[in-house]
C-alpha cells in the first residue's frame, strides 16, 4: 500500500495526541520509522515532519515565525518582533547574506512580509 | 548610453513607493519533470501565475491543480534549479501575453518573447495583455459566415470552401502535405486583392526547429511575412510550451479579431498538442481516461476552436478562422483526438496518402471531406461553376470502381470517365502555386464546359497554364478584373470568357 506522507503525518499526530509520556511519544516516533523503513518510504520521512509540524501547530494554535535578517539583529530589533509574536510561537532566526539590509519574515510558510533591500532593488530593476 | 541608464536608474528610484505587504507564499515540496507540487498558496486561482524563487533565480509557473493543501503548478522556466523547500509567491495575475500590432512579421514563444532575434517586440507601438484563456463569443456577438476565405488551391477552394471565421480541420497521415496546404493558404491571401488581407497566425507546436526555420524562410520569400506571426513551440521546448502555444496563438488573434479585422490561426498540429497535454496530467496525477488522455481532453480542445468566431457588425464585424490540423496514424480517422476534433470544427479537409502516391496532389480525399458552412461562404461565380463538380468526381470515381471488373464499357460510360480524368488532372497542383480565385474559375469553367475534353490527360497541365496566360495578357480587364472586382460571373462576362476560350482553343 502507497501511503502519502500526509497520511502518515495524520496517524502520526493522533498517535501522539493519544500518548501521554514522554516514553510513549518516543514509542510512537519509533514506530513510524520502523513503518517507514517497512513500506521503504524513507524518501518520504523530510514530507512527513513538515506535514507533522503543520498538523501539530495547528492543532495547539502555534505558529512557526522565521526571522531572515542580513546581519545579526540588535537587541533592539529583537524586542520589537518579541513584542510581536506569542510565548507559545516558534520563533526561528536566520541569517541570510544574500538581503543585503532589512529583514524578512514568514509566518508557518504561508505569508510573508518581506522587506529587504535586494528585494527593493529587485523591483526598482524591473520597472526599467 | 551610460547617462540614459543612470537617468532611467534615477527615473525608477524617483517613482518607487516603498509600501510592503503581507504577501501569500508557499513552498515546495515536491518538484520533477517540469512539475511542482507547492503546499500553502491557499487562496490562488487556476491558470494563476506564481513565481518560485529557486537558487538559480525566479522561475514562472502556472498553477492547475489546486487541491485540498497543495497546488500543483506547471513550470514555465527552467525547471532544473527548483528543489523541495523554494518559497513560492503569488502573482494575482492571468497567464496572458502581450499582443499589438508590432507582432506582425514576427516569431514569438507561447509567452510572447521573441525568439527570432530581432530584439524587443514592443518598442513604440501600443500594446495590451491578452489572458490566454479567455471565454468564447457568446451567441448574440456572432453572425453567420458568409465571407470566403480563399486558400488559393482549386480543390478546396471549388468544393470544400472555407468561410472566415469557420473551423475546417485538416486531417490525414503523415507526409501527406498537411502543412503545405496551410503555408498555401497564407501565401494566397495577398494575391487575393479586393479582400481585405487577413492576419494569419502559424502556431507550430512540437515541430523540428529546422522545419519551423523552412516554414518562416517560405513565408518570407512569398512576401507574406508582413501579415503573418509565427508562435513558435519547438520539440526542444518543455510540454508547458506546446501545452499553452495555441492558446497563445489564439489570444493574438483575438487581439485582430476584436478590432473589426480578419485573422486566420493555423494549430500544426493539435495531435501534439493532447500529447502534451496527457504528458502534463499524467504527471499531476489525474485519472487517465481513453488512449491514457485526462477526462477534459475534449474540452481542452473545444474551448479552443469555440474562440474562432464571425463576430456581429456590433462587435466590429472582425473574424477568427480556426485551421487545426491532427496527424492520423495509418489513416485510422476513427481516434480518440480525430474524433473529438472532426466533431467539435464545421468539416474536414482528409488527405490521403494512397492518393499523394498515386500522384494527386494535394491528395484531398474528396468524399470524406466536408465544409459544413457549404456554399454560403464561397464566391458566387465559384458557386455558379462548381456547382456540380463535386456530382461529376463522385460519379467518376463509382465508374472507375466499376471498370475494374467489366472489359466492354458502352461510350457515355468511356465518355464519363474521360471527363473524370480531365478534372482529377486540373485540380492537381503543386505546392506554393496558390491560384488566385478568378484564374481557378477560367480552368474550372472550362473543364466543365466540355472544351478541354479531346485534350490529352499528359497535356492538360501545360495547357491550363497557357490558357490563363492567354487570358491575362489579352482579356484582363474585360474578364479578370470583373470576376476579381465582384466575383461575380455575369452574362456579359461569361459569354466574353466563353469567346476566350474558344478563340484559344481553336489555335
Amino acid at each position: 500500500m502507497n501511503y502519502s506522507p500526509k497520511l502518515y503525518a495524520i496517524a502520526f499526530c493522533q498517535a501522539v495526541k493519544e500518548a501521554k509520556t514522554a516514553d510513549s511519544i518516543n514509542k510512537c516516533i519509533k514506530s513510524l520509522l520502523v513503518l517507514v523503513e517497512k513500506n521503504r518510504d524513507q524518501k518520504k520521512l523530510r514530507d512527513i515532519a513538515f506535514f507533522a509540524e503543520k498538523i501539530l501547530n495547528k492543532e495547539s494554535g502555534h505558529r512557526k515565525i522565521l526571522v531572515e535578517s542580513a546581519r545579526v539583529l540588535t537587541k533592539e530589533n529583537e524586542e520589537m518582533i518579541d513584542s510581536f509574536t506569542k510565548k507559545t510561537d516558534q520563533v526561528v532566526k536566520k541569517i541570510n547574506p544574500s538581503l543585503v539590509a532589512g529583514v524578512k519574515i514568514v509566518i508557518d510558510d504561508e505569508v510573508q512580509i518581506d522587506g529587504s533591500f535586494s528585494k527593493k532593488i529587485k523591483r526598482v530593476l524591473n520597472t526599467i | 548610453m551610460s547617462y540614459e541608464i543612470i537617468e532611467k536608474l534615477k527615473q525608477a528610484i524617483d517613482g518607487y513607493k516603498d509600501t510592503e505587504k503581507l504577501e501569500q507564499v508557499g513552498r515546495v515540496i515536491e518538484s520533477g519533470d517540469g512539475i511542482v507540487k507547492i503546499y500553502g498558496l491557499k487562496n490562488v486561482r487556476s491558470q494563476e501565475v506564481i513565481v518560485i524563487e529557486s537558487d538559480k533565480g525566479d522561475v514562472s509557473a502556472l498553477a492547475l491543480n489546486l487541491e485540498e493543501d497543495s497546488v500543483g503548478a506547471l513550470v514555465l522556466g527552467d525547471h532544473v534549479g527548483i528543489k523541495s523547500g523554494d518559497i513560492v509567491k503569488r502573482t494575482n495575475k492571468l497567464l496572458s501575453i502581450e499582443v499589438g500590432k508590432s507582432l506582425l512579421g514576427r516569431v514569438v514563444s507561447p509567452l510572447g518573447e521573441a525568439l527570432d532575434g530581432r530584439g524587443s517586440i514592443f518598442t513604440k507601438e501600443k500594446s495590451e495583455l491578452r489572458p490566454l484563456e479567455n471565454d468564447a463569443p457568446s451567441v448574440l456577438e456572432r453572425e453567420p459566415v458568409d465571407t470566403p476565405l480563399h486558400t488559393g488551391i482549386k480543390t478546396i477552394d471549388s468544393m470544400i470552401p472555407i468561410g472566415r471565421g469557420q473551423r475546417e480541420l485538416i486531417i490525414g497521415d503523415r507526409q501527406t502535405g498537411k502543412s503545405a496546404i496551410v503555408i498555401d493558404t497564407i501565401i494566397n491571401q495577398h494575391v487575393d486583392t479586393y479582400r481585405k488581407t487577413p492576419v494569419c497566425i502559424y502556431v507550430a507546436i512540437g515541430q523540428k526547429e529546422s522545419k519551423i526555420a523552412k516554414t518562416l524562410e517560405t513565408i518570407k520569400n512569398a512576401g507574406a511575412l508582413d501579415y503573418t506571426i509565427i508562435v513558435s513551440a519547438p520539440a526542444s521546448s518543455p510540454a508547458a510550451l506546446w501545452y499553452l502555444a495555441p492558446y497563445a496563438g489564439c489570444a493574438i488573434g483575438e487581439y485582430f479579431r476584436d478590432n473589426g479585422q480578419d485573422a486566420v490561426v493555423i494549430y500544426d498540429d493539435l495531435s501534439k498538442h493532447a500529447w502534451a497535454y496527457r504528458q502534463i496530467s499524467l504527471l499531476l496525477r489525474r485519472p487517465p481516461g481513453r488512449e491514457a488522455y485526462p477526462g477534459d481532453i475534449f474540452y481542452l480542445h473545444s474551448r479552443l476552436l469555440e474562440r474562432a468566431a464571425k463576430l456581429s457588425k456590433k462587435k466590429g464585424g472582425g473574424s477568427l478562422t480556426a485551421l487545426p490540423i491532427v496527424e492520423t496514424q495509418l489513416g485510422d480517422v476513427t481516434a480518440y483526438i480525430p474524433t473529438n476534433i472532426i466533431s467539435i470544427t464545421d468539416g474536414q479537409i482528409y488527405l490521403e496518402s494512397d492518393l499523394f502516391y498515386q500522384g494527386v496532389r494535394p491528395a484531398v480525399n474528396v468524399g470524406l471531406s466536408v465544409s459544413r458552412v457549404g456554399s454560403k461562404a464561397q464566391t458566387p461565380a465559384m458557386k455558379k461553376i462548381a456547382g456540380k463538380l463535386r456530382l461529376e468526381l463522385a460519379q467518376f470515381r463509382e465508374l472507375q470502381a466499376f471498370i475494374q471488373f467489366a472489359s466492354d464499357v458502352d461510350d457515355a460510360t468511356k465518355k464519363k470517365i474521360k471527363r473524370g480524368q480531365i478534372i482529377t488532372e486540373i485540380l492537381k497542383q503543386s505546392d506554393l502555386a496558390p491560384m488566385p480565385f478568378e484564374k481557378q474559375i477560367i480552368i474550372l469553367f472550362a473543364a466543365l464546359n466540355n472544351y478541354l475534353d479531346d485534350v490529352e490527360s499528359s497535356e492538360l497541365s501545360e495547357l491550363q497554364g497557357k490558357l490563363v496566360e492567354n487570358i491575362e495578357k489579352l482579356h484582363d480587364k474585360e474578364i479578370l478584373e470583373p470576376l476579381r472586382k465582384t466575383g461575380t460571373l455575369d452574362k456579359e462576362t461569361e459569354e466574353k470568357l466563353k469567346a476566350a476560350i474558344e478563340n484559344f482553343i481553336t489555335k
